[in-house]
């Protein structure tokens, strides 16, 4: 790969979070819940990473220890060339200004009781970044830059649709000029219709905004459609990182495959002729996951290596990575 | 083949403070026996409502004002909703899944004891019976270790595994109806192939007929012999999935379909085309199409005339729409 230094706003090196499970009146540490265990990525500037994955994968643990929301257990997150992962909560001001994040159910984000013009005034008030002579205009052209009438601000959030809400909550997260955009599952809970809607917004915002993208979702058709590349994450780890072009063409990982064949798509012609990969068992617990590979109990291909030791997230060629000894 | 249930020209309207809502206007459809069809549409649409309907599960202020309910040659809507005919009909003759099963089953009684009810009231087994015939649908559904699991609670399943119990309990008594709303919106991508697999499984085995109520296009796709598209409390295109998916012709569901992204297909490949706008309220609905304001293929003729009707437009492919959109380039 041809990326220089300054290409990279993200690099995550072996990242782990770990949920202390504490009982007893003296809580007592009993175990671990291992939500991120040992990840790394880069995210390039302007670019929209993808991390798929189901319930529990710790892809929304990864954006909150980006986000700082979450102190790392270890490992270090370099953010536009500055490690993170240790900065004490009263030198991080500047970094919440730099991350911006949306989240998944718009309405449980946004304050019921607030309207919607003083919720996207607030990072501006917080940041200092505009007197009051300004707010008034600064809100009403984010409401522009979003698809809302600038009248929209007197409402409260339970008088707009879903599709609506969700645009507040992007123009809140841009409010302050953040360089990277923390997407978890911005689409999941909208109608269709809305859905494609705020795809394509966060689109033209990310061109007109420069705007580098973090996309975090349990549907792999929606992610491979936004983002450049995708990490499919299963269990706390990477199991397959590439672009999302070869993601589809050529999945690598057998974790990636039986993902991709249990999407459905909306060509019952063509669906035909899928191949179905349907997985055995549920996802095991993080806090006593499998030895060695994580995804080994439930692969179709596993051997009994894979059992013993875990796979390096290994490059076979063009920037296409997968963590998979029987590849 | 029979058909299995026959809904003819449903409506169901809410009276509301502030106007009458008509969340079911007009809506027909059919299932034959051992079929599995799809029910589409975006929230609001009237799906569910239409659903609870035919049941007679609607609650003041909704009302059923008309249409005729065809099961097993009687017209069940004109059961009184609380006798004994129309109670057993839901708990043994169409059943529900719904799509949160922590909601549908109760956190503080033991599967055994929901189960069982089902089975000694419905089918007047005894308790030893019951309990035994429980187990044995528990395993119909894929759940490992059954005879000690039926003792458990709700909460000490997974959620996969509680959409399981609830399959198995809306198969206790051997339906001939099963009605699924969206039955795996809230299960992983991978645990939903699973569940849906074990339904198609099902109705092959059963001859059960299963409508799947759902806003995810994909699933009816893969899994519906027959679509219906509903906006706004009418059915606006019906037909075989494969006409429906791969030559809409209504409008409406060509947008649906253009607003999904495709496995495959990135940003640079292609754009997403929203239907722009919002659905209607359905207080105070024009006389005209409902989708009129965000149609891109209108016609004067659309804003003049009444609500279009279903027509034909190929082998048992429908929609109500004065454009077809294969006359269109």
């Amino acid at each position: 790969m041809n990326t220089s230094l300054n290409d990279i706003l993200v690099e995550v090196n072996n990242l782990k979070m770990y949920f202390p499970i504490k009982r007893g009146i003296f809580r007592r540490k009993v175990g671990e819940v291992k939500a991120v265990d040992d990840i790394d990525f880069t995210i390039r500037r302007n670019e929209t990473l993808g991390l798929v994955g189901e319930s529990g994968c710790g892809k929304t643990t990864t954006g909150r220890c980006i986000s700082r929301f979450y102190n790392p257990t270890s490992g270090s997150i370099f953010f536009d060339g500055t490690d993170i992962s240790r900065m004490p909560e009263k030198h991080l001001k500047p970094l919440r200004r730099s991350i911006g994040a949306i989240f998944q159910d718009p309405y449980s984000s946004l304050n019921p009781r607030q309207r919607a013009g003083s919720i996207v005034a607030e990072p501006l008030k917080f940041h200092h970044l505009a007197d009051k002579t300004e707010l008034h205009d600064r809100v009403a052209a984010l409401f522009r830059l979003v698809g809302l009438d600038p009248v929209m601000s007197y409402r409260v959030p339970y008088e707009l649709s879903g599709g609506q809400q969700q645009r507040i909550a992007i123009a809140r997260a841009l409010a302050s000029q953040p360089s990277l955009v923390i997407c978890d599952e911005p689409v999941s809970t909208l109608d269709i219709s809305a859905q494609a809607q705020i795809i394509n917004l966060l689109e033209e915002l990310q061109e007109s905004q420069e705007l580098t993208y973090l996309f975090l979702s349990r549907d792999l058709a929606t992610v491979q459609y936004i983002s450049d590349r995708v990490a499919v994450m299963y269990l706390g780890r990477i199991m397959e990182l590439t672009t999302s072009e070869e993601l589809c063409k050529n999945p690598l990982h057998p974790y990636t495959q039986a993902l991709i064949s249990a999407t459905p798509i909306t060509d019952p012609v063509v669906d035909k002729t899928r191949q179905r990969i349907v997985l055995e068992g549920e996802i095991p617990s993080p806090v006593n996951p499998p030895t060695g590979c994580h995804f080994h109990p439930r692969c179709p291909i596993a051997i009994g290596e894979c059992g013993e030791q875990r796979p390096p997230l290994r490059d076979v060629g063009e920037g296409h990575y997968v963590a998979c000894i029987r590849v | 083949m029979a058909v299995a249930l026959d809904v003819q020209d449903l409506r169901t309207y809410f009276r509301t403070k502030k106007g009458l809502v008509k969340a079911v206007d007009g809506v027909s459809f059919y299932i034959d026996e051992g079929e599995i069809i799809g029910i589409v549409g975006e929230s609001g649409c009237g799906k569910s409502e239409t659903m609870l309907s035919t049941v007679q599960l609607i609650q003041t202020p909704g009302e059923i004002v008309s249409g005729r309910v065809i099961f097993n040659g009687e017209d069940i809507l004109q059961l009184k909703a609380n006798s004994p005919a129309m109670r057993s009909i839901r708990g043994s003759k169409i059943s529900f899944i719904f799509k949160e099963p922590m909601t549908s089953l109760n956190p503080t009684l033991s599967i055994n004891r929901q189960m069982t009810e089902i089975l000694e009231l419905h089918l007047d087994m005894d308790k030893p019976t019951a309990r035994e015939r429980a187990i044995e649908l528990l395993e119909m559904v894929g759940v490992p270790d059954a005879g000690s699991r039926i003792d458990d609670l709700p909460h000490q399943f997974s959620g996969g595994m509680r959409q399981r119990v609830t399959i198995a309990m809306a198969l206790a008594c051997n339906p001939p109806i099963i009605i699924a709303d969206e039955p795996t919106t809230v299960a992983d991508i991978t645990t939903q192939a699973q569940l849906l697999e074990l339904m198609k499984e099902l109705v092959t085995r059963l001859n059960t007929a299963i409508i799947i109520v759902t806003q995810n296009l994909g699933v009816v796709a893969r899994y519906a012999r027959r679509i219906y598209v509903m906006y706004a409390g009418r059915i606006v295109e019906s037909g075989p999935s494969e006409a429906v998916f791969n030559h809409p012709c209504h409008p409406y569901t060509l947008g649906l379909l253009r607003s999904v992204p495709r496995l495959g297909e990135n940003k640079t490949l292609r754009k997403l085309a929203p239907i722009y706008g919002l659905p209607p309220d359905l207080i105070d609905m024009p006389p005209y199409c409902a989708f009129l304001p965000r149609c891109t293929h209108k016609t004067e003729r659309c804003e003049k005339d009444p609500r279009p009707e279903m027509r034909p437009v190929g082998e048992g492919h429908y929609i109500s729409c004065y454009v077809d959109l294969r006359d269109t380039p």
